[in-house]
């Protein structure tokens, strides 16, 4: 990563902390605690403050289940999903302890409208997990 | 009017006709006019290369006719196709945003009119119309879906068999018109560029239809496939 994006995503991820405080449900959560489920329907978004989340996914017929991402400290979780208006479509269990801040779905949105300041933070962090996938599909589709 | 390629071009977005059907482009006037002003209409042939994996980012290109392919490559040179992008798709937008070099390669797979737009003016724009911010947001948003769709048709399928009637049954989803032979699909990539969608050979891509074929699970005719038998190729799926 360049400098450049580097202080970009250090600013974003500031930026979204301080306009989601006034907010956010903050937690304490214990490793192995389900946030949401792949299929149920988004209810808000998380903020990662710390600690670290797997986001699986698992297949409906088999039963077997693939991790997709480990999402960091600074990250909020849910996000394409409210954005996009579908389900879940993977499974976020925390990794570790951590301390998320929970913000409804129709206060995330009119957050949004209220504080234009959010949005770059919001199409970082989604273009963010878009290049971890397309690393991902690198990965599996190229690997034999 | 005649034009390069055949193409209908549009020049001016605030008077295109299939805005409205658009994720991106369907925004208000003042966006809109403030798009007009910012973008560079191209018409391209098929095959042209848009940008390439490893780029710094020059900006996007917004896809208004024709297709384009995404392409990644191994260090060891394999190529995976990772998504087929449609019209109304923004191209390049995740690398312009984070000012990190193209993650993907982007090939037009028919004639197409694009529209450009530098980095610091779609940037600029962003920052000025919230509008923009919202319909980039839900387009990224639809990207990652897409990706995550395909990584777990690439991690959970258990034989190429599986993630070829996996990629069949999508396209069938997707674009699939019903006809009283069955499902019909215009596939207009070549073996190759399937077996890059799927993370195999051309050879094994070519070996598996026809014996799709000689199930009579699908049917060839020119660039028109029929699905027979949705079913039965269901049942090869545990995705």
């Amino acid at each position: 990563m360049t400098t450049e994006a580097l202080v970009q995503t250090q600013r974003s991820t500031t930026i979204a902390a301080e306009l989601l405080m006034p907010y956010e449900r903050v937690e304490v959560v214990p490793p192995g605690t389900v946030l949401f489920r792949e299929g149920t329907e988004p209810d808000g978004v998380y903020y990662l403050h710390s600690g670290e989340v797997d986001l699986r996914f698992s297949s409906p017929k088999s039963g077997q289940v693939k991790s997709l991402l480990l999402a960091e400290a600074g990250e909020i979780l849910g996000l394409t999903s409210v954005m996009a208006d579908r389900r879940y479509d993977c499974s976020a269990t925390t990794r570790t302890t951590c301390v998320t801040g929970f913000v409804e779905k129709h206060q995330f949105l009119r957050l949004l409208e209220e504080k234009p300041a959010l949005w770059l933070t919001v199409l970082r962090m989604i273009s963010s997990n878009i290049t971890a996938c397309w690393e991902c599909m690198r990965a599996l589709g190229t690997a034999r | 009017m005649p034009s390069p390629y055949n193409l209908e071009v549009e020049y001016n977005c605030g008077e295109c006709r299939v805005r409205a059907e658009r994720l991106f482009c369907n925004m208000g006037p003042s966006a809109v006019d403030a798009l007009d002003s910012v973008k560079f209409t191209g018409l391209y042939p098929k095959g042209s290369l848009l940008f390439v994996e490893g780029e710094d980012p020059r900006g996007v290109f917004i896809l208004c006719s024709g297709r384009a392919k995404l392409t990644t490559s191994s260090t060891e040179g394999k190529t995976l196709i990772v998504k087929i992008a449609e019209p109304g798709e923004v191209l390049g937008a995740s690398a312009t945003i984070l000012g990190k070099p193209y993650e993907v390669s982007a090939e037009t797979i028919e004639p197409s009119q694009l529209n450009f737009i530098k980095r610091d003016d779609f940037l600029k724009y962003l920052n000025t119309h919230a509008e923009a911010c919202l319909h980039t947001a839900q387009q990224l948003s639809e990207k990652y879906h897409s990706a995550q769709r395909e990584i777990r048709s690439l991690g959970l399928s258990q034989t190429t068999s599986e993630k070829l009637a996996r990629l069949l049954l999508d396209w069938c989803d997707r674009g699939g018109e019903q006809t009283t032979k069955g499902i019909r699909l215009k596939v207009l990539l070549t073996h190759e560029e399937i077996a890059q969608m799927i993370g195999t050979t051309r050879e094994t891509v070519t070996r598996l239809l026809s014996d799709f074929k000689r199930k009579k699970m699908i049917d060839v005719k020119g660039s028109s496939m029929f699905v027979l038998n949705r079913a039965q190729m269901e049942n090869l799926v545990s995705v």
